[in-house]
Parts: C-alpha cells; structure tokens; sequence
C-alpha cells in the first residue's frame, strides 16, 4: 500500500518498505546512483544518491544518501537542491579524477552507467591536473576482460561476486586509492555467474571478452528479446547482432525469473551460433548444399511412407515438435529421451499438473528449503542462484526485531551472523548449496522425502525426517526442490502436498534438463522402441549423447549443429536454432515463453516447423493452408493441449523496433557486395519490426534505453512488462498423494556438459583450463 | 590535586604488577561490586559522573552504557571491547595508561563489561604498542591466575575473559564499527549506523566499544562516587583528562589536569612554554583531525563544550603546537598525507578527494600552487563535511584544512604567488 | 610449507574468538614475526588452515600496514613521518638512514639486514622523532642515536 512523500514540492506515492533511491527511481525521478543495486541491495558506500532531508517546516534541510534513507510517510525531500546537487557533481569529479580517458576506445562507451551519471549531474571539465593513480590488470580467463584503471570503487563487482554468489576467488585489495578489485593472482574466474560482472560493474573495468573481439557499440546493434536455450530455466535474454552475426547477450530483466542475472553457460554459451559445428547447408547422402526445394522433395519422399517414426526434442520448440507429432501421428511421435530421462519426464509433468510450482522469484524468497536429489547449479544454475539467496538471507523477524530494513544490505549480512532459514539437502553428491544448508546429507534422498512427508501428515518418527518436517511446516513459503528419478519427484511432491494439507504454502521446483522439456512433456510421447526398420525423422535431437542405441536405417534428421547423428543421418537438414526464427519453449517452471529470430543475415534457415509443414503439405500427410501462420499454428497446439489454449503469440500495437534509433551504416554495410541499397528484412508475424520504426508500447520491449540512461540502468525507466503465462496454474484441489514406484528406476546415463554451449568457443576455451 | 588516573605510576619505574596493585588498592571496586551492585546501578553511577568518551567524541559513556538492550530483550552473547587503537597524530595518552598502569585498563573491563552484562572482552591494541601488548596480556594471564578473571570471579557468580586483541596497523580501525570488522578478521571498513554497535555489533552482538582512558576512570568513579568525579573538573566540568603536549615545547608529555582548564595554562605551565627561539603560532588541541586555535584564541578551556563553541573539537585533548618556524602548508600537507593515505578505500569523496587536497597542498608547498586551488581546497571542507562521508575520518582532515584555511589565508596566497615556501 | 609447531600455534590463536578467519591478523602477525614476511605460499596455507580462500586472506593482508606481501629484511626500521616527527626533523633522518644503509622507504638493504618504512604516528609525539625497529621502539631519535642502534640491531 503507497504512502505518499514530498519530492521536491510535489507529492509522490511511494511503497512504504524501502530505501528513498528506489522510490525516487521508481517514481521516474532521476537521481544518480553507483553502489545501489536493486538485487544487491544498499550500503551508501559511493555517497552518489545525495539529496536533501527536511526535518521540519522552517529547516535547511540536510544531506543524506537516498538509498540509505527508509521512506517514511510524509517526508519531505529535494533532489534539486543547489547544495545536494554540487554535492552530487563534486562526487562524480572525485571519481573521475582517476578514470583514464578510454571512451573511444571503451567497450561501454554509449552504454555506461557512469558517462550517464556525469552527464546527470552536469559535471564536464576536469580540474585535477595531478597524476592518476594506475593498476595493472590481471588475465580472468576467456570470459572477463580486466581493465583497473577504469575502477570508480563502488564495490558492486565484489558484492556481487562474493556476496551475492557466493564466489571465493575474487575480492578487493589493498587500501586507500589503491583498492584493487580481482583474483589472489592471473587465472579464470571460477564462479558460474562471473559474467554478470560485464553488466553489475557501472564502468568499463569487466568487459565481455568474445564480444570484445566481435565488438559493436551498443547503438549499432539489432537487439531481439529472446530465451536462453541452454537449460530449462529459460532465463530472459536479449540477444544482439549486426550484419548477420551473432555478437552477445546481455540479461533481459524478468522480475519473477532471472531478475537482473544470468549464468555463465547462457551469456557465453551462445557462441555457438558461431561455432565451426553449425549445420548451416542441408546434404542428402554424398551431396552437399541442397536448395530448399531439394530439401522439401526429399523430406516428402519419405514423409509419403506409412508409419513413418518421428522423434522429438526437449531442445526443439513447441511449434517444432506439434507439427512433426501432426505429421506421423501420435502413434509413431517418441519423445528422444533414454529410458531413465521419459520416465523423469513423464513424472515431472504429472507431478507439475497436481502440485504448486514456484518460479524462480519463489525459490529465492522461501523461508524453509528442501533440496533433494540433482545439484541446481548442474541442471538449473540461476534456480541455484535464487536458492543461494534464499539460504543466506537473514530470517526477516530477526531484521524487524533489530529494525534493520532489509534492502540495509551492510547490516543485514552482520546481523544476522550465524541465524539463516532451514536449509536441507539430501543429496549422494555434493551440491553447490552445501556451504548455506544447515544440514547436509550424503545419501540417496528418496527415502528421507517419504519419511519426511509421513512425518508433515503427522506420523511420529525420531531423526532427521521429523526435524526436516518441523522446520517445513514451520515456514510460511517452505520451497522443495527435487531432481531425480520418479521415485524422488513423487517423494517430493508428496511433501508438498503435505504442507499444503496443513495450511502450509508450500511450493515444488522439479529439475529439468533442457530448454523446453516440459513443452515435450505435455505431447505425451511415447518411449522409443528398441529398434525399427521404419524410416525415422528426429528433430533437433542428438540421440548418441543420451545413451541410446538406436541406429535406425533411414535416418532423416533436422537440425543446427553437427552430431553424431545429424553425421549418421541419410538426409541431413539444416534449420534454425533459436536465433534464427521464432518459437515457444516452455520452462520448468511451466512459464510458456517467446523466442524471436534475433540473427537477420545472408543464411536464412527456416524453423523446422516450416520445413515440416511444407514437406508435409507436398507428401499429403496433412492439407494445404494448414498452419499458414505461426498465430494459427499455436492456436492448432492449444485445440490438442488444452494447457496451452490460453497462451498466444504476443501482440503489439504495430511492430517493436529492434534496431536503436541511432543505428548507423544500415545501407554501408554491404555495399563492398552490392551497393543497390538493401531491402529491410521482411519478419512480418513478428511483433517486433527489423529496423528503427516502430512503436515499442506493447508487450515486448526490444531495446533497454532512456533518455539520459544509456546503459542497462535504464530498466528503471522502462514500464513493467506484462505477466507471464503458466501452464500449471490451476493444481488439482486436494490431489492424492502419489504411489512411489517400488521397483528399482532406470540406470542414468552420465550426465554430459549441455550440448549447445559445448560448442561455444568461449565455453570451450574455459574447460580447457 | 588528585590524580587518579596517574596515581600508580612513578618515573622511570616499571608499572605495577598484580600484587603491588592490589596493595594499592587495586580491585576492591571488583570485589564490592560484582555480584553485589545491580549491572544497572553501575552503569547509573557512571551517567551521574559525567564522564565522557576519550577517543575524541565525548558521548556520555554511562548513556551509552543505559541504551544497551536488556538481557530480556537481546538473551545471547554481548561483548565489551576497548578501543587501544590509538593511531590519531600527535595523540599518546593511552600508551602512557597501558605502559604505566595495565591493572587499571583491567579492573575498568571487568566492572564495565559486568555493568553491560558481557562475559567476553576484547582489548584491541594497536600493532605497534608492543610494549603495552606485553603488559596487558600479563596483566591478563596474573589476574587470571588470582581468580579476578575467568569464571565464577571472586565467588560472585559472574564470569569475564579478556582477550587482547593485537592490530596490524591501520588508523580507520579506531572507528569502533572498523573495529569490530577488524576483530572479525576483515578489511576494517567501517559500518553505516544505524545500526549501532548495541543493536549489531560484534558478530551481530549487541557490544560497546570504549576508549582506554575512559575505561581506566571506571574503578575510581566506582570507588568514589559520580560526586567525587564530578568534582575533579574545573568549571562546570567533571573529571580529569590526560592532556598531552607536542611540538617545539620544553616539556612535551602527557599531564593528568581536570577537565576544563585553559589550553594556555596546559602548555605554558605545564609544557613549560615554546623552546628557546620559537614562538607559539596556534595549537590542534587534540590530535590531527581538530582544528586550529590561534594563539589569541589559546585561553580556550580544553573541554568539549568550550571547543565545541568556537567550532572546533576537544578531540583526544593531546595538543599538538605550530610553531613560527614551521610551514603552516607544509603542517596541512603532512596531516592531509595521513588520512589520504590511512583512507579505507570505501568511499568515494574521501578515498579520492584526499589524494588531491594532499597533491594540491603539496603542490603549494613547494611553489607550483595556481589560484584557483584555494578554492578547491575551500569546496573539499565542503564535500568531506559530515555526513557528506561514510565515516568521520574525512571531516576529521578537514579540520586543519578549513581553520588553517581562514587563519594562514596570506601564508597560502603568498605560497602561490611568489611560487615558492619561504619557511625553506 | 608450515610447520607443526605453527600450525600448533595457529589453533591455540583460533580458540581466542568465535571463527576460525577472526584469529587471521593474529595468525599472519605470528608467521611474519617467524618468516619475516607473508609469501603467496604461505598464505594459502594459512588460509586453508583457517577455512578461508587465498583471496578472502589476501583482502585482509593488503589492507594493513603491518602486514608485509613482498619481502621485507630482518629488522624492519619504522620510521614516523607523522606531524609531531615531521616537525622534529625526521625526513632529515630518512636521510641519514639512507646514507648510512644505501636504502631509501621501501628498500631493503643488500644483505638483507635492514628494511627502512615509513609508519604513521607511533603515538610517542612526546618523544619525537619517534622509530620502531621490529618490536622494539625509540624515541628522542638522532643521529648519534641512529649510530648506537643500528650498530647494535646489526649484531
């Protein structure tokens, strides 16, 4: 409920439990920042967000920091003030008075929080002719460039870095103005979500190294709102090119998702998009480079045979595996997974549909966690990230008690020395989270999680299990997290059940593995047989890495990349990845999200859903017209799976520009090929346009920018997007418990690296260290 | 006049050890208190005295003592630390209570850690006092031995160990929330308050942090009474202080006084006046981070409230002196060099705006000043104001800066215009 | 490589606070008062003895004065550039340092006898110029004095 404060004569409605800077940013006033962050919360280190507090009626008013300042109802400040605002300049000349004069040739330059924040404060000429002091930079691996000398000393790389991620090899040295920020010594840096770095660093000290190499300022570049396609967390990204290339990805802020982060694996992993690996022309036996009517005749060739088998993909679109699944008929649809991972799946979507599944911005703030089975950082690292926060966060009736507001992240942390929520993991191998947890059990978990959901339903038992179920039952928004086989997932789900049973609003997280698992999970697929003589048309799917011995004799594959079974295939057919057309994937969460063609150069592969639709259309197997465009195609997938009926392509009113409006050499840039001015690309379904024009005020905002806020910071500005869907809203009211399969589960086939970011070069260039 | 705080140690002597503290009445304030005064009527007494914090800011201790929570209110660990980390130019007052008597900082712990209900103390000395070091952890190991420390002290039922605590030598660790980060075994960074040390202190504890000499007044004032202290202090104000003098004086040294006597008598009288061929220009009445008095100006009472008044600050009441011969630039330049360099590094005006005024001071110093610099010099005591920094480590540079600023105005003008320091 | 009886010494250090990183300043003060100064090895040693990672200890041993990363002589000469001994003369007495052992701050003499440092005010202004060597501490210091000591430090 807002409360209203005096900002500057005017008044302004503000949320009443947090920190002046966020209310003021919130409320769409500019005042300048470098420490603040809103997931790292406030430690008023920079002394940037001066404004002025006015105690009475007749007072001056005096300088305080705004994110360090509760708000409180009918406080009256000023931004404007002449003091607070010299003040505010004289903060950005201190910290500039080090800062090397790189711009040009800075990576952020265009997009840098602190030319944004000079500018704000009005601050130009420089005045201190003494000498800069200087560092020398250290080597942090293939990911993270380093550049000292750039350093305004806020302290967010290493809030982020060891407080926020829990990292240990990273910190700040030295005193005084020599403060240093890096490793003990040269050598990549060891946490998974070190790439957040690049956009949590205000200035140019921690650089994308790959996009260094490929580098384009950031107004001269094509940004296209995306999904990250390399785990089933399905973090929002937006992915960036220009001239056809794939140049980086940046977080695309969500709040109830990634939030303002992502993993390693998804910022670096899309370098495979790039990778030497790309199926990127169709073969069909010993000729190469097929046309796309020579693909078409060939695929309905064999499409026209009877019981043609087709194999799915948890890395394929919805789109993708509907349509296939049309064509050879439900009968002959198999899901492409190893036994072990159909029956995880199988129970994962049954469990989905009974139990309440938190989203990620659940996980992270839960009050009691369980984590059974799989390590998160493993098969869904920014999940991990969100339990991490959930595990060091100092229990909120201790803060109130100390009347320490939360976003008070100094004081928050030495609070609450020693005192977290539960944390219990079951697990045979170590997990990431086992530093946070409370307890920490080196066993097979499935056991534990029936002991422990009899014991929620009351049954008297010594141990551990009864401990488990006092903490659970003890919470308010208990989280269980489980990854396994279904003997754990329905262990798990009972336990959630439990809860619920008893007035406890608990939530499940099941660990998935890829980007759209559950999307295939909802087709009901069949498993795959042990052999066939019939013809088989796999989609997007490397059936050797997952263990299977299936080598059927006519193999038709469509996909991106090289495998071994695109390798094996007797027709080999290249289609998109998901930057090079558009499509659905759902997450583990259930969140039913939209990826867009993001790559618009010389290649242009179809999504495999085309290249089916049309083959199939030649080969009769389904009528002309069908599906005639991607609106229809989904409404097609909503009739057959009645969860989906609600979700739709999304909208805009007119065409969300994805080319900033300063983008330059749009008609130059090929010329050297031919100099006749070139055509925009035409994306028509698309909600968002392929150049400057366009109206971005529907649901989809391709570029992060205000005027004045160049750099990410700008998200601030920007409206809140509309709400996802989720196809599991609606759990059975009082669901029985699930039966635990008795009989011993499926052998696991290792676990291998995810297969997209495997080919990243950058990814590659990290393994071998 | 009495001395308490002096009272046990003799020139050239070595301190007294347990037992000759004991026979000098040392610990009975221990014995007639612990397990027989109320925690809360220590701390009472105490207020009632009027003394105030030593380190430099004055803060009515007993008050700060009353406004720790409960032990209803906050059950758990609470500790009592000392603040040894005497590091301010131009201070030396709590090395000579160390040195001279450590039984006394001992006694002062256990009655004000049993007047707060702590049963674990820190003493964090700093690095280089390794003489003190060695004389408390002694002190420490015989009191310990004799039953005064440890559990069950003296069959009252009340338990206090003491742990001396030695730094590695770093000023900003004598801001008590630095301190705490720094008796964690962390950068000493200090804290934002609130939350204050009582609320969140040590490892989240409610704890207080006091100064040595402060803490050495606590067994007199238990023995005497609040009256008796309060009637040590010259004109309205309560207690003695040890007040020091340095520089080109006779006698420079440390001098038990009462609270509120003239800074003229403390020098004159007591440090014996200026060497032979040197006058008295001004003085910081206590330590670097205070500012000028003018010699016209010198019969200021060294009190809190009196200095307070004329705009500047008791401080840590150790007098440092400026004589005629000495650069009142070259005098800025050096303090301006320590607190640039003694900077955490947390903040952005300080850690970057001290290194210019020192670059800037420097400069003048030697005859490369340019006019304008005077104006700079005169925004930086503005935007290392209070409140304007993290910590008070800043607005304490600024101290010399600002007075020096208004009094030696021609000295600077003269420095940037005939491009060179006539004291070289 | 630590010994047993450092790694001994370390515990005993531990058990004074609640943590295993709150004994680290006492810990490195103890090594350095054996090894003269803290290595890149012996820091990680220390810090998996106390449960840290080399960059947490690091962050800690940077920050202070007394805590030496590079190597230092085995009489460090800590000498006060503070106000009181820089009014009192002490630069002049760097000087003298430097011409009697060829060092200037920051060196460290050939046979590795002698590290000259400046240090900020030792808290004996009475006494100015003020100098610790190692633990030991002197005040009043001049010339003469500055002969009698080093010659005895030297022994």
């Amino acid at each position: 409920m807002a409360v209203n404060i005096v900002v500057d004569g005017q008044v302004v409605p503000v949320q009443p439990d947090t920190n002046l800077l966020e209310a003021l940013l919130t409320a769409g006033l500019d005042v300048p920042y470098f420490c603040w962050h809103k997931a790292l919360g406030s430690v008023g280190a920079c002394r940037q967000c001066a404004v002025k507090l006015y105690k009475g009626t007749e007072d001056n008013g005096h300088i305080v920091m705004a994110c360090m300042t509760p708000v409180a109802a009918g406080i009256r400040v000023t931004i404007a003030d002449g003091e607070a605002a010299a003040f505010r300049e004289a903060v950005v000349e201190a910290v500039l008075t080090n800062h090397p004069h790189d711009c040009p040739v800075c990576e952020v330059g265009g997009e840098c929080h602190l030319q944004d924040m000079t500018t704000l404060t009005g601050h130009t000429t420089r005045r201190d002719r003494f000498a800069k002091r200087t560092h020398l930079n250290q080597d942090l691996g293939p990911f993270i460039k380093h550049e000292m000398n750039r350093c305004i000393g806020c302290y967010r790389c290493v809030r982020f870095y060891r407080d926020y991620a829990g990292g240990h090899d990273f910190g700040t040295f030295g005193a005084n103005r020599n403060v240093y920020f890096g490793r003990a010594e040269n050598g990549a840096l060891e946490s998974e979500f070190a790439g957040n770095l690049v956009e949590v660093c205000p200035t140019g000290v921690f650089v994308d190294k790959p996009f260094s190499a490929v580098f384009r300022r950031k107004w001269d570049m094509r940004a296209t709102p995306s999904i990250c396609p390399h785990c089933a967390v399905g973090c929002n990204v937006t992915v960036q090119e220009r001239g056809g290339k794939f140049r980086r990805v940046v977080n695309r802020y969500n709040e109830t998702l990634n939030g303002y982060f992502l993993c390693d694996r998804g910022r670096f992993g899309m370098g495979f998009l790039e990778s030497g690996q790309r199926l990127r022309t169709s073969r069909r036996g010993g000729r190469k480079n097929l046309t796309h009517g020579e693909v078409l005749d060939a695929l309905a060739a064999v499409l026209r045979a009877d019981g043609v088998i087709g194999i799915g993909s948890p890395r394929a679109s919805m789109e993708s595996n509907f349509v296939l699944r049309e064509l050879v008929g439900a009968e002959n649809f198999h899901a492409g997974l190893s036994d072990y991972e159909a029956a995880q799946l199988e129970a994962a979507i049954a469990v989905m549909k009974a139990v309440p599944l938190a989203t990620v911005q659940d996980a992270q703030a839960a009050d009691a966690i369980v984590l059974l089975g799989d390590d998160p950082l493993v098969v869904a690292p920014r999940l991990a990230l969100a339990l991490r926060q959930a595990a060091q966060r100092p229990p909120a009736a201790l803060l109130a008690a100390r009347g320490i507001p939360a976003w008070h992240d100094g004081a928050a942390r030495n609070a609450a020395t020693g005192q977290r929520i539960p944390v219990m993991i079951v697990s045979e191998t170590p997990t990431w989270l086992d530093d946070v947890a409370a307890v920490v059990l080196r066993e097979p978990p499935e056991e534990l999680a029936v002991a422990v959901s009899a014991c929620v339903a009351g049954a008297a038992h010594d141990g551990q299990a009864a401990a488990f179920a006092r903490d659970l039952l003890s919470g308010e928004r208990p989280v269980v997290v489980a990854g396994g086989g279904p003997a754990l997932l329905f262990a798990a789900a009972n336990i959630v059940l439990a809860l619920r049973r008893k007035g406890v609003a608990a939530r499940l997280v099941v660990l998935l593995p890829e980007a759209n698992s559950v999307g295939l999970g909802m087709m009901d697929a069949r498993r795959l047989p042990a052999m066939t003589d019939r013809p088989v048309v796999v989609l997007e799917n490397d059936l050797s890495r997952r263990g299977i011995a299936f080598a059927p004799a006519r193999m038709v594959v469509l996909d991106h990349i090289e495998t071994p079974t695109t390798e094996a295939a007797e027709l080999a057919l290249a289609i998109g990845s998901f930057a090079d057309c558009d499509g659905t994937f759902v997450n583990m969460e259930g969140r039913v999200q939209p990826f867009h063609k993001a790559i618009f150069g010389a290649d242009d592969p179809p999504p495999s859903w085309m290249v089916l639709r049309d083959a199939g259309i030649a080969a009769g197997r389904v009528p002309a017209g069908i599906w005639a465009t991607h609106a229809e195609l989904l409404d097609a997938v909503g009739k057959a799976i009645p969860a989906f009926a609600k979700y739709t392509w999304p909208l805009t009113h007119g065409q969300a520009p994805t080319l900033p409006h300063r983008f330059s050499g749009r008609t130059a840039m090929d010329a050297r090929f031919d100099v006749r001015e070139p055509a925009p690309p035409v994306h028509a379904e698309s909600p968002l346009g392929t150049t400057m024009e366009g109206w971005a005020a529907g649901e989809v905002a391709p570029l992060v920018w205000a005027p004045g806020w160049n750099s990410g910071q700008a998200i601030n500005k920007l409206p809140r997007a509309p709400a996802d869907v989720f196809l599991f809203e609606t759990p059975l009211q009082d669901a029985p418990n699930f039966p635990i399969p008795l009989q011993p589960q499926p052998p696991r086939p290792a676990v291998l690296p995810e297969e997209l970011s495997a080919l990243s070069p950058a990814m590659i260039a990290r393994r071998q260290i | 006049m009495e001395r308490p705080l002096t009272r046990n140690m003799r020139k050239g002597e070595a301190p007294l050890d347990f037992a000759g503290y004991l026979r000098a009445g040392g610990y009975a304030a221990v014995r007639d208190t612990l397990g027989r005064v109320a925690p809360a009527d220590v701390a009472r007494v105490v207020t009632e005295s009027g003394l105030g914090g030593c380190g430099g800011g004055g803060f009515p201790t007993g008050r700060k003592w009353q406004a720790m929570p409960s032990r209803a209110a906050r059950p758990g660990k609470r500790y009592f630390i000392v603040n040894a980390d005497e590091m301010e130019p131009g201070t030396f007052k709590d090395r000579l209570l160390m040195e001279g008597d450590p039984h006394q900082l001992i006694e002062g712990v256990i009655l004000s850690a049993y007047a707060i209900e702590a049963d674990t103390a820190y003493i964090f000395v700093r690095g280089e006092y390794s003489a003190a070091i060695n004389l408390l952890r002694k002190a420490v190991a015989d009191a310990q031995a004799a039953g005064m420390l440890g559990e069950n002290i003296l069959g009252s039922g009340v338990d206090l160990s003491i742990h001396v605590h030695a730094g590695a030598g770093r000023y900003i660790c004598g801001e008590e929330t630095a301190l705490l980060n720094s008796l964690e075994g962390r950068r000493a960074v200090p804290r934002a308050k609130p939350p204050l040390p009582m609320t969140s202190g040590l490892w989240g504890c409610p704890t207080i942090v006091n100064n040595v000499e402060t803490v050495c007044n606590i067994p007199h004032i238990i023995c005497h009474g609040a009256a008796w202290y309060r009637a040590l202090g010259r004109d309205g104000e309560a207690g003695t202080k040890i007040f020091g003098v340095s520089g080109r004086v006779k006698r420079p040294g440390a001098f038990e006084l009462p609270m509120g006597m003239p800074m003229r008598e403390l020098i004159e009288e007591h440090a014996g006046g200026m060497k032979d061929g040197f006058l008295l220009r001004a003085a910081l009445p206590g330590g670097a981070s205070t500012g000028f008095v003018m010699e016209a100006h010198i019969d200021v009472k060294m009190s809190f409230p009196a200095m307070a008044a004329m705009g500047n600050r008791l401080g840590t009441g150790t007098a440092i002196v400026l004589d005629d011969q000495t650069c009142p630039i070259g005098f800025i330049a050096n303090l301006q060099h320590f607190f640039a360099q003694e900077s955490c590094g947390w903040c952005a005006p300080c850690r970057d705006g001290l290194p210019w005024v020192e670059q800037t001071l420097k400069a003048i110093e030697a005859g490369h000043g340019e006019p304008n610099d005077l104006d700079l010099l005169s925004e930086m005591t503005n935007n290392l104001a209070p409140g304007r920094t993290f910590c008070a480590l800043a607005p304490g540079a600024m101290a010399s800066l600002q007075t020096g600023l208004a009094f030696f105005r021609d000295e600077f003008e003269r420095h940037i215009h005939s491009r060179r320091c006539s004291w070289q | 490589m630590l010994t047993a009886e450092e790694h001994g010494a370390i515990a005993a250090l531990v058990s004074h606070y609640p943590t295993p990183r709150a004994a680290c300043i006492d810990a490195m003060k103890y090594l350095q008062s054996r090894r003269r100064w803290m290595s890149d090895e012996i820091l990680s040693e220390l810090a998996v003895a106390l449960g840290m990672s080399s960059a947490e200890l690091d962050e800690v041993a940077t920050f202070y004065n007394l805590i030496f990363r590079k190597p230092v002589g085995e009489k460090v000469i800590l000498l006060c550039d503070s106000i009181t001994c820089w009014m009192l003369g002490r630069d002049k007495l760097a000087a003298y340092i430097g011409q009697r052992l060829g060092i200037a701050a920051g060196e460290t003499t050939k046979d590795e006898k002698f590290t000259l440092l400046p240090i900020v005010c030792l808290g004996a202004c009475d006494h100015a110029p003020a100098m610790m060597i190692g633990d030991m501490f002197y005040g009043d210091v001049d010339e003469a004095l500055l002969d009698e000591v080093l010659l005895v430090e030297r022994v």
